[in-house]
């Protein structure tokens, strides 16, 4: 038997992975071979003694899958709100009414929201409602302040044209006086010009005279004295 | 190896019901605390792993061709974590064992330290003072019950190997014991 198979013997007997056949034959073939039992003896002792080994058992989950989300929200719901929401649709709609006019009572105590009816018709006020409300406004009334606000509207028009039709003025004004402004300082450059143009042409003009004259006068002196020249 | 009920949990899981997946993970937290636990002797760490564990599971469910086979793919999904952990963390360098059994915490001796405290916790010592490889197997076999041939599916080994490592595994641990004076005080307590 080489030593891997006594090794894997050993194994198999301390573990009790053999048949009954195998054991007896290896029991028999230990009788055998002192030493081995020896050796198995202690591989016996040592897994004895890792019985011994302590262990800390975890106190609580260590992980825990988030449920899914539908099943999370149907029963994150109280039941109340679940109640709430399986009502009739009909039953709904009043319920949301009556929410809806138990808001406007409440707003309209706290702001001091007045209604009722006068001789005129009905009336709507916040606060205190005074004797000329609750009387409303005379059809003569209602008159004299329609002409007074149309009689308004027409100064207001009024002063509005006038003003526009003066800053049209002053823009006109401007506008005329920049054009004349322009055209005399082009008036003053172009004559500007022109004078330097008729100085410049007078100067060549003078220089040309004198070159003619000089000319001339070289011309005479050769006629005047021949002599020199066949010298 | 695992229960009945666990395969039809995996198929449901894998079809995205969340409860399956929940109860699945309250009937293994417990063996992978454990596992791991006696692998890193130290319980946030063991937390830490089970939690890792489970979320790669839970990630890498649908690639589980077979789900009768779920529990040896779930302990190698812990296993490499395992040894992730240990590589990140740079722990338990190797070492000749010589060098590192001569005390258990450098204070004493082994016999005193056992009046103060418990015997399990100098067992983790010397389980931690083991090669990896074995320690796994031991954990695997003495622990959490498996057979031979079920340890060399999660480890992907031959069974001869992982016979092998078992044996070696608990002649270093007996060496070790033996040489903290331990062995024949609590051998001979049974």
């Amino acid at each position: 038997m080489t030593e891997q198979e006594t090794r894997n013997l050993f194994m198999d007997y301390l573990y009790n992975e053999m048949n009954d056949k195998q054991k007896q034959t290896f029991e028999a073939y230990l009788k055998d071979h002192p030493e081995l039992k020896k050796e198995l003896d202690e591989l016996a002792e040592t897994r004895n003694i890792l019985q011994f080994m302590s262990l800390d058992e975890p106190d609580q989950k260590l992980v825990m899958m988030a449920p899914e989300p539908d099943a999370g929200e149907k029963t994150n719901q109280p039941a109340e709100k679940t109640a709430l929401l399986n009502l009739h649709p009909a039953i709904k709609t009043v319920l949301a009414v009556a929410a809806s006019v138990l808001i406007l009572m409440i707003g309209a105590s706290i702001s001091g929201l007045n209604m009722g009816q006068a001789e005129d018709g009905f009336y709507l006020a916040f606060g205190d409602v005074s004797a000329q409300a609750e009387e409303g406004i005379s059809e003569e009334q209602v008159l004299m302040l329609t002409e007074q606000i149309r009689e308004e509207n027409a100064l207001l028009m009024t002063a509005m044209l006038e003003q526009a039709r003066a800053d049209q003025h002053a823009q006109l004004q401007e506008a005329l006086t920049l054009l004349t402004d322009y055209y005399e300082t082009r008036r003053q450059q172009d004559l500007m010009l022109v004078a330097e143009g008729l100085m410049q042409l007078e100067e060549n003009t003078y220089h040309r005279f004198r070159q003619t004259d000089e000319t001339l006068d070289d011309i005479i002196y050769a006629l005047s004295y021949p002599t020199n020249i066949d010298d | 190896m695992e229960h009945k009920d666990d395969t039809l949990l995996v198929k449901r899981a894998q079809r995205g019901d969340t409860e399956a997946f929940n109860l699945l993970m309250m009937r293994w937290q417990g063996k992978v605390y454990r596992f791991t636990y006696r692998y890193f002797a130290d319980s946030d760490d063991a937390k830490e792993i089970t939690q890792k564990t489970f979320i790669t599971v839970y990630q890498k469910l649908d690639t589980l061709d077979d789900p009768g086979k779920f529990s040896s793919w779930m302990y190698r999904v812990a296993n490499n974590l395992c040894l992730d952990e240990l590589k990140r963390a740079g722990r338990r360098k190797a070492q000749p064992l010589e060098n590192v059994i001569e005390t258990p915490n450098g204070n004493g001796t082994p016999a005193k330290d056992l009046e103060s405290k418990e015997l399990g916790e100098v067992l983790h010592k010397a389980m931690m003072l083991l090669p990896d490889e074995q320690r796994v197997v031991i954990i695997f076999k003495e622990f959490e019950g498996l057979k031979f041939r079920e340890i060399a599916e999660i480890l992907d080994e031959p069974e001869n190997t992982v016979k092998s490592r078992m044996y070696y595994g608990l002649r270093s641990l007996r060496e070790i014991l033996k040489k903290w004076n331990i062995q024949h005080e609590y051998l001979n307590y049974d």
